[in-house]
């Protein structure tokens, strides 16, 4: 149970630094929205679960918050992508795509293709 | 780095708890109030919409939660706020509270004052050098079952093994007469060598200690020196006349003073100590075996090495010199041979503590158990809220531990407050029983328990309770009420045997009469008085002169006192009968004096003579064993010995104990001291009644310093106190056990209790139904009385088992009876009964009379 929330978180936090890193500085609102979209709604998050994350990778050091104003003209949080954080991007963004390459390899493989 | 960081950085939000919880709350509400805008956007109605964001959303309060948990240290937080919660919630349960911290403040507080005292007398190291190099060593001779002493000679063989034992201390007791005075005195010796006390690594804190080239020069102990020295700065160099031994009256110097801690290790109280002279002719006798040996053991022997290596030597030994039948050299380690009392009793105890807080632990857990299903509905409800079952479990076991802190607490309190109490109770085997204290070691240890029943008594409530919380109904459990009863049954046996052995103790008949006797001794020094008829003389002298001081009762005179040192040896009668008995010499008025009944024949006479046959007057013990068949005046018996001699059987006397009231009376004979005059006289004398025995002591002092002025007086102690010693063991077992036992009951009458008012509760709507349907009160009654002694008995079935478990620690330890002892089980038996029947009783009454109608409708 504890491990399957913890990969999640994980993925999760490399999407909202990929949102940051993409759209610049976000309101908590925002970076859920464009996850939102991006994922077209085939990811059933709760979009509650976005705030503990932003708070973790901000104590981590990889985001940064401000207090600014938004679009309709209210005070609200915003986060933007540190240095730490586009470092952490590069590297998970890397492990992510050799993971996946991968496991495309072992699920392209077929018996033939064995020695 | 990076998990340093986030630690770091949740420390600083700890501190700004308030602060931080606004951002989250504006953070979300700016959302919600985005997401309801965009819903509205895409056409739908401002209600519709907010509850869209809120669906998309998820649970808010977990999202608090967790965000919380992330946002500072949520250990610590979370620690407050249950502290807090449970605290609150604990207050509002004041019965519940105040049983289940009861219940802890015993087990934790029997658990530890037991540690207090064991640890004192038992586990802790002696304050000697390294004291567990130290071992102390016995003869072992192929005559006699126990240990015997071994001689100087032996001593000596011992010290060459000197790859072995770095450091050989031999010590002899010595009894050390003052001359010179207005009447001797006694100073209670030893007599050791110059390695003794290096090998125990004690230096004098006053002076300095023995070296090779002294000669007449003693230490004093500590206490001696403050009592009969006015603790004298200028002591040293002093000069004390001393005669030991027969031996000439001697000037001896004082060269220094012995802190208290060496007493720790002889039991017995010694004034002062005097240096071995190695060259005296009556330390030469290879079967003269006297000596306390003490070695320390080179840094790299083992134990077991030593033992071969003795085992060795006392082979060699054993034919070299034939005449010595010594067959093994024994070697204790010096820790075990001085916690010799307390580790025979420490098993029991301990056992008996671990069952009180086995059943304080059980008794929690099932008051736990039974409140926990009252507030099974608070719980639930927290659940469906999104408390986790991790959460409510640490809810759970913070207030589990909160009860058992504030019961540690008052435990530790009334064990300390105990102290005294038990300091005065302590056996006289016990060392350092006269220090024992609330120290770290015990503070930890006590912390250590806390804890522990913190953890086990909260720990198994809480999984189950957390469990419920989620799904099914609760379920009563008697397991545990049974478990109680079970283990209470125990210790209520362990009590009511003790407590029956104490009682059989203090109203057996010791065979003589105590009261008002005053036993002291005086010595006939050897070299005036080798002619038998002077020291007849003499002694007849004494008891006159001391039989015509006002105030005298009764006076008689003895060889052995009784309650002390016995004269062990064995006879055998005139029909081959063998027998080992004790024996004395006695004279006067004797079984007069000591209220000792003469049941046949007659007792000594003057015409009974040194020149006369030998007669003797023999116990009724020893009468039945020696002539079974029946008539024993008028038989002979002869004594087995290098120099047998043959008696006259003229009388037979009631038994005595001489070894106090737990020991069963020896059989035993008497001579006469006209026949054959002691040099060491023990003089009886019993005080008429409103005169204090000992206040007549300076009186015969006087008296037997006017017969010849050598004579003193010496050792002078109560019989009435003796005895009270003896007691001491039994009545401080049965206090420990009794009180235990009292405890148990108490905590199992609160168990039953909690139990059974709790099963009722539950049951109040099948009550309810079953009163409407026309069951009456009685019955109702007796169904909750039913079940309750249907636990009981399955209880008292599963605590038989453990009583006969017990019963074999216990074995030693009772006095005329044995452990499964039919009529005092039954009584603890009974007693558990009636107190499980009365805890039974009041819930089942108050099931019988509730109110059907309140009942049915309340759930």
């Amino acid at each position: 149970m504890k491990n399957k929330s913890e990969v999640h978180q994980g993925t999760l936090a490399l999407m909202v630094l990929k949102t940051l890193d993409i759209l610049g500085p976000q309101h908590g609102y925002g970076v859920s929205r464009r996850i939102g979209q991006v994922s077209g709604g085939l990811l059933d998050v709760n979009q509650g679960t976005l705030y503990p994350v932003l708070l973790r990778l901000e104590q981590e050091g990889a985001i940064a918050s401000e207090w600014g104003v938004s679009d309709n003209n209210r005070r609200a949080r915003f986060y933007s992508l540190t240095r730490v954080g586009r470092k952490q991007l590069l590297a998970e963004t890397q492990q992510w795509e050799q993971t996946t390459s991968i496991m495309n390899r072992f699920f392209s493989l077929r018996a033939e293709d064995l020695p | 780095m990076r998990t340093l960081r986030k630690f770091f950085m949740r420390c600083i939000s700890f501190f700004h708890k308030r602060s931080n919880a606004a951002r989250l709350r504006e953070e979300l509400a700016h959302h919600m109030e985005l997401a309801t805008e965009d819903f509205i956007k895409s056409g739908l109605s401002r209600e519709e919409a907010r509850r869209q964001s809120i669906l998309e959303f998820g649970s808010l309060e977990s999202v608090k939660d967790s965000w919380r948990d992330q946002a500072s240290l949520p250990l610590l937080e979370n620690f407050w706020r249950d502290i807090r919660q449970g605290s609150r919630s604990l207050r509002l349960a004041p019965s519940f509270s105040s049983f289940t911290i009861l219940a802890y403040a015993i087990g934790i507080g029997a658990a530890t004052l037991t540690f207090t005292v064991f640890d004192n007398v038992l586990l802790k190291p002696f304050s000697f050098h390294q004291p567990d190099r130290l071992l102390t060593l016995y003869g072992k001779s192929i005559q006699s079952e126990g240990p015997a002493m071994l001689s100087f000679p032996e001593f000596r063989d011992i010290r060459s093994l000197t790859e072995i034992f770095s450091q050989v201390g031999a010590m002899l007791p010595a009894k050390f007469d003052t001359t010179g005075g207005l009447y001797p005195e006694r100073f209670l010796g030893r007599i050791v060598t110059d390695d003794f006390f290096p090998s125990f690594g004690i230096q004098p804190f006053l002076g300095r200690a023995f070296t090779k080239n002294d000669s007449n020069t003693v230490l004093l102990s500590q206490a001696t020196w403050a009592t009969r020295f006015g603790s004298d700065p200028n002591i040293l160099g002093s000069k004390l006349n001393l005669r030991w031994n027969d031996q000439a009256a001697r000037a001896y110097t004082v060269i220094g003073v012995l802190p208290n801690s060496i007493q720790t290790a002889f039991p017995r109280h010694t004034e002062l100590w005097a240096q071995l002279d190695e060259a005296q002719p009556d330390f030469a006798n290879r079967r003269a075996g006297a000596f306390d040996v003490t070695v320390r053991l080179r840094d790299n022997v083992s134990l077991g090495q030593a033992r071969a290596a003795l085992d060795s030597l006392a082979k060699s030994l054993a034919t070299q010199y034939p005449e010595r039948p010594l067959s093994s050299i024994l070697a204790v380690p010096l820790h075990d041979e001085l916690t010799e009392a307390p580790s025979k009793l420490f098993p029991v105890i301990v056992a008996a503590v671990g069952f009180l807080l086995a059943l304080a632990c059980a008794n929690i857990a099932n008051l736990a158990l039974a409140r926990g299903n009252f507030r099974l509905r608070e719980l639930k409800i927290r659940a469906s809220l999104g408390a986790s079952r991790a959460r409510l479990v640490r809810q759970l076991l913070t207030e589990s531990m909160l009860l058992a802190c504030t019961g540690g607490l008052i435990g530790v309190t009334l064990a300390w407050s105990l102290l005294k109490v038990t300091r005065a109770l302590i056996p006289d085997g016990f060392l350092r029983g006269d220090a024992i204290a609330i120290d770290t070691r015990v503070l930890l240890a006590a912390l250590a328990i806390t804890i522990l029943t913190g953890i086990v008594t909260g720990l198994w409530p809480a999984l189950r309770l957390s469990a419920l919380s989620f799904t099914g109904r609760p379920r009563s459990a008697p397991y545990l009420v049974i478990a109680e009863i079970a283990i209470s049954l125990v210790l209520l046996s362990a009590a009511a045997l003790s407590l029956h052995s104490l009682y059989r103790v203090l109203t057996v008949n010791t065979g003589f009469d105590t009261a008002n006797l005053i036993a002291m001794q005086t010595n006939l020094p050897r070299e005036n008085y080798r002619d038998p008829i002077r020291r007849a003389q003499t002694i007849e002298q004494i008891l006159q002169s001391v039989g015509s001081i006002s105030g005298v009762g009764s006076a008689t005179v003895s060889d052995f006192r009784p309650l002390g040192s016995t004269m062990n040896l064995r006879i055998q009668s005139s029909e081959m009968q063998e027998l080992a008995v004790t024996t004395e010499s006695i004279f006067g008025q004797y079984f007069e004096s000591l209220r000792v009944p003469l049941l046949a024949g007659r007792g000594f006479q003057q015409a009974d003579s040194p020149d006369s046959p030998k007669v003797a007057i023999i116990s009724r013990r020893a009468a039945e064993l020696l002539w079974p068949s029946g008539q024993a005046l008028g038989k002979n018996f002869q004594t087995i010995r290098e120099k047998p001699e043959t008696y006259l059987v003229v009388g037979i006397a009631g038994d005595v104990r001489r070894a106090g009231p737990t020991r069963e009376a020896k059989p035993h004979f008497y001579t006469s001291t006209n026949q054959e005059p002691p040099y060491l006289v023990e003089i009886l004398v019993r005080s008429r009644p409103g005169v204090e025995a000992s206040s007549l002591l300076h009186s015969i002092r006087l008296a037997a310093a006017s017969i010849d002025g050598a004579l003193g007086i010496h050792e002078a102690v109560l019989l009435d106190d003796s005895l009270q010693r003896l007691l001491k063991q039994p009545r401080w077992i049965a206090a420990l056990l009794g009180s235990f036992g009292a405890l148990a009951l108490l905590l199992t009458a609160i168990g039953i209790y909690g139990s059974t008012s709790y099963f009722v509760s539950q049951k109040r709507y099948e009550i309810g139904v079953r009163m409407a349907v026309g069951a009456t009160q009685g019955q109702i009654r007796n169904q909750f009385l039913y079940r309750g002694l249907a636990h009981a008995f399955l209880g008292i079935g599963l605590g038989t088992i453990g009583i006969f478990w017990l019963g074999h620690f216990l074995k030693g330890m009772l006095y005329g009876l044995e452990p499964l002892d039919p009529t005092t089980n039954l009584f603890a038996v009974g007693a558990l009964l009636l107190i499980a029947l009365a805890a039974n009783y009041f819930p089942a009454r108050q099931a019988a009379h509730m109110d059907p109608s309140s009942t049915l409708r309340s759930d």
